[in-house]
This record gives structure tokens, sequence and C-alpha cells, in this order.
């Protein structure tokens, strides 16, 4: 992996991408779910506020996130999370 | 072009968006961000459709209807999306009320108590049955919110004249912030930070008051909740009835929508649709006209002075006692003077009663400072006859606009957007003024001159344009010759007043009025206000002569081309203000009746004084005798605006008190002294009267007001071009020596009949103070 060449060509290939050039390196220890809250949080601090789902849909999915982290995750949540997931996508306009 | 929304086919022409061709066609597709002023916004997202070979879902009042277009309104994931967006939205949104079971119950049993800090449900808010997001959630059938609830708990902003903002029920839908911008040109308000901390707010977080905000309420209107709401209606019940009128305190003649209950009006709201206005306002017509009817100075049943002191009395009594007096005093003994801001049915009938009975003719209150009356005037001294007609909405024509001594952004707020709209598609604007105005900021080209240095001014271009001007289109008219002698006598560098950086905008300028493009040249108050009016006057006239400009004076009052109009067609001409000072001072004046503006008096002025007014004013103390008249809101008739439209308002209350309408007073009056003729009985009746009698109010006739066609004064086709004679020498003046001017004549005619409306409503008051200190600094 280290010698792979850093452009958007390879980083696709490898089924990664490339946003800004920032690389982020994470290994099996990392927990997928705090990374998807950590996003999340940053999509939220991103986000311009313009598209109403945009701007209030990436806080409920943040808090769920975060309480799974804290080990206080529901059954209930994955669907949640998912409905609202696609629903924000769907809706807003840079996410097509 | 041929569409199909959920199959049905739909012919579309012109350039529409899938969301307005649905709405023509009964298909409801909800929205929150969408406004019929506004450009497309696609801000809620509540409106996305489906359209066949479009990806995802694209949102309906963004997208542009092409041919052939297959769209999708009602397919289950758009159902599960607007429920999840609409949920969203209430997860920010007080919704206990809107989501309750039990709401069609609570509002026949719950009382409303809407003045409350916090609004925290539907009962307790004042948009309670108006709001969008009430329909909204009433349309998608909302019963539950699945996200939890947020409170962003800011505090509300209650520091302002006129309106609280409380964003904790905003919904960022942003029609307030584009309004302001789009529509009225203020961009008061604005997006503050990003994300999920946005909110609305001014620059730095100052009050609006502090932040070039004119309080038109265009914003207040376009709130779909109540974020926005008019201090004034909080506490008010809903109202039960709504009824049109016309404003009566400026010449735009804006028409507006009274909410009314029990017979009181609650508020006034400029009214939807095609309208001369179209759908905006200004404070005045927004704000204050409720405090204008109701305000505690109202006169409310007749007086008569007895041992020194004024008594209430019957009608029968005051009539009579002013009969017998007024019957001694005839021709120049008596001076009777009438309001601009009266209808023409009353105007008309002062003019009759004091031609009839007092043998004398009317004076109008402050039209010496009237743009309209000076041009009327100077051009009537040169034999001139000027068209005075002219529709706002010929502006969208122009190419060039050019104001001159006149902020039309206070004094005219409704010609403002006219022009606004204008620059928006291109028309180069030229300010030229005293004092910097909000006008400037969106002028192409500005000239500072000193007060009663216009002239000079106009005379440069003039001198300019004939250097690089089109000849042919301007050589033939009468009395050219004269004026480019004149004109050669003009030193450019000599005593040149204007800053010597500006040679550069005078040829430019010139040179844009030399390509004969369409242009509207306006002037207002200030420049007639100057010793030098008329030099500046005619001036302007050859300028607009030689570059093909309408010329257009602003009106003052509402009705003020109306009187003009009645003044115009008499041989006699009463005396002006001034003249009746200057004769009360030589105790030559024996009677005046005061039905109209008049400056506040420091002793008696006459024998007999009589005021008919609405309002207590301080010159009620030297009256003999007081007669209450209604306000606009308690009678009917025709206001003439200052387009020369002959515009009909209604009735919207019952009069106040005792007070009856001025027609009825004065020709009660007249019946008393003996005279027939004046029996009317209703507005309409003198309407017709005053159509027949003067050809240019033929269209003022209540039958002729149907035709669908707006009513104009008539006026004689004939075109009159000619040359006026220009100053010999330009004098520039050192200093203006102003006359105090009487009651209203100030900038912003924030007066109606006798009541100061900057004394009577302290919002306007805190608005016209920063207006001014913005222009002084």
């Amino acid at each position: 992996m280290l010698d792979l060449p850093i452009d958007y060509d390879t980083s696709a290939q490898v089924g990664s991408i490339m946003g800004s050039g920032g690389m982020n390196v994470m290994d099996e220890d990392t927990c997928r779910v705090d990374v998807a809250r950590y996003f999340l949080h940053f999509t939220q601090e991103e986000s311009c506020g313009k598209c109403l789902p945009c701007r209030v849909g990436t806080k409920p999915r943040h808090d769920i996130l975060s309480r799974i982290t804290a080990g206080q995750g529901e059954e209930n949540d994955l669907a949640e999370l998912e409905a609202l997931a696609t629903s924000v996508k769907d809706a807003c306009q840079s996410l097509k | 072009m041929k569409i199909s929304i959920n199959g049905r086919q739909i012919e579309v022409t012109g350039k529409k968006t899938v969301l307005e061709v649905a709405r023509e066609h009964g298909i409801y597709i909800p929205t929150l961000c969408d406004h019929p002023s506004l450009a497309p916004f696609a801000g809620c997202r509540l409106c996305l459709v489906e359209i066949k070979g479009r990806k995802g879902f694209p949102p309906s009042c963004s997208t542009y209807v092409e041919d052939g277009l297959e769209v999708l309104t009602e397919t289950p994931q758009l159902q599960t999306l607007r429920r999840h967006i609409l949920e969203l939205i209430l997860s920010e949104h007080p919704n206990a009320c809107l989501i309750c079971a039990e709401k069609k119950n609570c509002d026949d049993y719950k009382s409303t108590i809407r003045k409350v800090g916090e609004v925290t449900g539907c009962v307790l808010c004042p948009n309670n049955t108006r709001c969008r997001l009430q329909e909204v959630v009433d349309a998608l059938k909302i019963d539950r919110v699945s996200f939890p609830s947020s409170y962003r708990d800011f505090d509300i902003r209650r520091d302002d004249p006129f309106f609280d903002r409380n964003y904790n029920l905003c919904i960022l839908c942003g029609r307030c912030v584009r309004i302001c911008t789009e529509v009225r040109g203020a961009a008061a308000i604005s997006f503050v930070f990003r994300g999920s901390r946005a909110v609305v707010g001014t620059a730095f977080n100052r009050p609006l008051l502090e932040s070039g905000c004119q309080f038109c309420g265009a914003c207040v209107d376009a709130c779909p909740t109540a974020a926005l709401t008019e201090r004034a209606t909080k506490g008010e019940s809903l109202p039960d009835d709504k009824r049109d009128t016309v404003c009566p305190l400026c010449s735009s003649g804006c028409e507006l929508a009274v909410d009314l209950r029990k017979g009181r009006i609650v508020s006034s709201v400029p009214k939807d649709g095609d309208t001369v206005n179209s759908g905006q306002a200004c404070v005045k017509g927004r704000f204050i006209l409720r405090d204008v009817v109701y305000s505690p100075k109202r006169i409310l049943s007749p007086m008569v002075r007895r041992d020194g002191e004024l008594q209430a009395v019957s009608w029968d009594e005051g009539l009579d006692f002013v009969a017998q007096k007024l019957k001694a005093y005839q021709g120049r003994d008596v001076a009777f003077v009438a309001s601009p801001q009266l209808a023409l049915e009353d105007s008309y009938i002062f003019q009759k009663f004091a031609q009839q009975i007092l043998r004398t003719d009317i004076s109008v209150g402050p039209l010496r400072s009237s743009p309209l009356a000076a041009y009327l005037e100077e051009l009537q001294k040169h034999g001139l006859e000027p068209e005075l007609n002219f529709e706002m909405s010929a502006l969208a024509a122009a190419k060039v606009i050019l104001l001159a001594d006149t902020d039309v952004v206070s004094s005219q707020p409704l010609l403002w957007l006219e022009i606004l709209k204008a620059t928006r598609k291109g028309v180069k604007l030229i300010t030229v003024n005293p004092k910097e105005t909000a006008s400037e900021r969106y002028a192409s080209f500005n000239f500072e001159v000193k007060p009663g240095a216009e002239s000079y001014l106009f005379a440069s271009l003039s001198r300019r344009l004939l250097e690089n001007g089109r000849p042919e289109t301007f050589s033939s008219i009468e009395g050219f010759e004269d004026l480019k002698k004149s004109l050669e006598h003009l030193n450019a560098s000599g005593l040149d007043p204007l800053a010597g950086s500006q040679e550069e905008d005078l040829r430019s300028v010139a040179r844009l009025l030399s390509e004969g493009h369409t242009a509207f040249f306006f002037f207002g108050r200030a420049m007639i206000d100057e010793p030098q009016a008329g030099a500046s006057l005619r001036a302007l006239w050859n300028l607009a002569l030689l570059s093909g400009a309408r010329l257009i004076p602003l009106a003052g009052e509402n009705n003020q081309r109306g009187i003009l109009e009645l003044w115009r067609r008499t041989p006699g001409r009463g005396l002006s203000v001034s003249e009746i000072l200057g004769q009360a001072e030589e105790d030559k004046l024996k009677a005046l009746y005061l039905a109209g503006p008049f400056p506040v008096l420091s002793k008696t002025a006459a024998e007999f004084s009589v005021i008919q007014d609405s309002y207590l004013n301080e010159n009620v103390k030297f009256a003999d005798a007081v007669f209450p008249a209604v306000t606009f809101a308690e009678t009917e008739g025709s206001f003439v605006n200052g387009e020369g439209r002959i515009q009909k308002f209604k009735q919207l209350i019952e009069p106040l008190g005792e007070a009856r309408p001025d027609w009825w007073i004065v020709g009660r009056l007249a019946q008393r002294m003996g005279a027939t003729g004046f029996s009317y009985k209703s507005a309409s009746e003198i309407a017709d009267e005053l159509a027949k009698s003067i050809p240019a109010f033929e269209e003022a006739a209540p039958r002729q007001q149907k035709k669908g066609k707006p009513a104009f004064v008539l006026e004689e086709k004939k075109t009159t071009k000619r040359f006026l004679p220009a100053e010999p020498g330009w004098r520039v003046p050192e200093k203006s020596s102003k006359q105090p001017l009487p009651l209203g004549a100030d900038n912003g005619l924030d007066y109606y009949r006798g009541l100061n409306l900057k004394d009577e409503v302290k919002g306007l008051r805190k608005l016209r103070e920063r207006q001014r200190l913005k222009r002084e600094k």
C-alpha cells in the first residue's frame, strides 16, 4: 500500500478517494462507527446551510452515531440512520 | 410546449417553472421558500419532483419547463422524502400544536392568548391560521416528528420599531433576506454563519434601524412563520373581515388590503396581485395607517367657541352657528384652504362652495412647494401645457433615469422600486443632489451640487450635449438658437461649482444623453424650494428636450394632482398660504376656513375662523368653530395619484364619533346658507357631477370604473416643445435663503391632515431621524 502513487486514478482503483489531497490512514484498530461520526461532524461544519435537509439533517445522524460510539446504541438506530441518510442525499443539490 | 404532470397532458407557453405550471393546473406541490416576487431559491427542498430521464429529485421551483417533460409529483419515494424533510423542519420549530391530535378541537375551545414572551405552540403564535407551515403540515398529514426537538434559544429581538424578530420560529427559507435584497434593494438582512448555525441577521447583529432597513414590512409579509411579526397586532384576535383601500399618505396611491375585526382596523398590508404598487408598500402604508385612523387627537364632535372656550355641540347647532357667521364675509375678505389629501369629490365640493357661496377661490395647502405645481406654473407662464400623465410601468423601457433633488428611497419608495428594477436591467441612473442620498449606491453617475446650483449643472450638460449630440433631433425646436447662444456664455472653467474631478462624468453623461435612449428625468422638492427654482426648472426642461427625455415632477400628497387639475380649470386662483399669512398680518383677512394644512399660527388670523379637520392641532385654539371630518377610512371617494391615475377607494369602517365626510359638512353648510345644488347623498353622486362638468375627470364617474382599464385624468394630446429662455448669467448662490415651510412641506410628507405622523408614531420618528442623520453625515 505504501508504494501507491498519490493520484486520482490509482486511489480509485483501490477503492479510495482523492479529496483535497489530504490523507487519512487507518488500521484494523480504527473504529468505523467512530470514523463515520467524525466525518458527519465534519460535514455538519462544512454545510453551507442553504438546503434544509443538509443543514438540519446532519445533526440527528451525528447524535445517533455519538450515542452508538458511547455504547448506548439501540436496535432502531440503524434503520433510522439509513433512512435519514438516504433522504438527505436524495434531497440535496450538491450530493447528486 | 407540451409536458405531462402525473400523466396529465399540459400545454405550456413561455418560460415557466414546473411549480408554476403545476399551480396553474391545480396540482398541489408543497413548498415553503418559493415566493411569487422572488427568483427560485430551492432551499426548503419540499417541492422536489421526479422527472423521467433525469437523475435524482429536482426541485420543481427551480426547474424550468422544457418540451416533453414527464413530471411525477406524488411517487411513494417523494412522499417519504417530503415527510422526512418536513419532520426535520419541525424538529427545529415548536411543533407540539402542529402535530397535536386534538388541534381541531383546540381552536374551538381555547381563547387566543398570543401576547406571550415565547411562542411554544400555534395557540400562542400571532401567525396562527396564517402560517404556511400549518398549511404544509396539514397537506402532508404529519402527525409525529421522529427527530428530537432542538430549540435554538435565540433572544427575541424587540429593539426595533414596528416588528419583533423571533428566530426560534425561523425555518431559514430566506424569503425575508431575498425580498429585502431582490425587491427592495435595501439588503439590510442576510444569512449569518453557515451550516447548522446559520441564522438570519443584520451586519454585526445591530438593530435593523442601524442597518439600512426602511421598515417597509416586505420581510414581515414574506415570512411564512411568525419569526417576523408586526408588534401592534400581536395581542389582537384574528380578523373577521378584509377590505381593500388606497393609501392616502403619498402620491403613489398604494393599494392595500386591510384586516378588520368587529369593525375596527387591525392592520394593513399591500394588496396581492396586479396592483399599482406590485404587492409592495412602505412604512407608512404597512405600519401606521391604523395609528392614523385611531389617533387620540381625533376630533369627535363639532365644537363652537362660547365664552372663550370650545364647547361640544350638535351638528345642527354647529352648522347654524357657522352658516350665520360666514354670511357676513365674501370675496377677498375670506380665504378657504383646501387639503390636497382629500378625495377628488371633497375637493370639488370645496371649490364649488368657495366659488358659489364665499365668492372666492380655494387656496391649497402647501402646494407652492410641490414640484408638480411649480412645474405646471413655470411652464404655463411660458404658454406651455405639458403632459403630466405617466405610468410607472413605463420605466421598464427606460435606458437612462435622472433623479434630481430627491431621495426617492424615503420620499417615493414605490417609485424607487420601479427605478431599482430598471437599474437591474442595466439602466444608467444619474443622481443630482446637494446631499448624500440612499439612491446613490445604485447610480452610475452622481453629482453633488450646492443647493440652487442645479441650473448650472444642467446647462453644463446641455452645452456638452450640443457638442456631441445629433442636432437633427433638436435644432428645429423653437428657441434653439437662443439656447445655443446662452450656453456659449457658460464659462465651464470659471465659476464652476462642480468639483473638477467630475469633468469626466459630465462628458460621459452628456454622451449618454446624446445617444437618444429612452430617458426619464424626475425632480423633487429640494429643487423648487430654492429661490433659483425657476432657473433650475427651465435648465432641466431644456436638457430634457435636448436628450429627448420625459420630464416628470414628483407629486407630493395623494390627491395633489387631482386638486391641481381642478385648479387648472378655473379662471381664478386662491391666495397662496404665504399670501394669506401676509393678509392676516395686515388685518385684511376677515374670515378663514381651514380645511387643509396651514402653518401654526401665533395669533388670531381673522375675525372669524373655522377649522375642519380630523385632528386637533395647535391652530384650534384660535378657531371659533371646529368641525370633525372623517379620515379616508370612514368614507369613499377617488384620489388622483402622481401618475394621473384615478383610484376609487371604499369605506372601511363607520365614522368615529360624530365625524362626517368633508363634502357632507361643506354641503350642509352651503344649504344652511341658502344655496341649492348641495344636497348630495353620496360621494359617487358628486363623482358623477364632477365627471359631467369637467371633461378631464370623465373617468372619475363610478360607471366608468368597470371597464377593466385603469382610469386616468384625460389630457389633451398636444405636443408642446419649445426651449425656455435660459438665465443670462449663471449665478451660483452662496447660500440658500429658505423660507420656513408649512406643515408637511418637509421632505418626507409625513403628515395626514392636521396630524404630524412623526409626532404620532415613535417608530416613524426614529426611522426618519436615522435617515436624516445618514443624509447629513
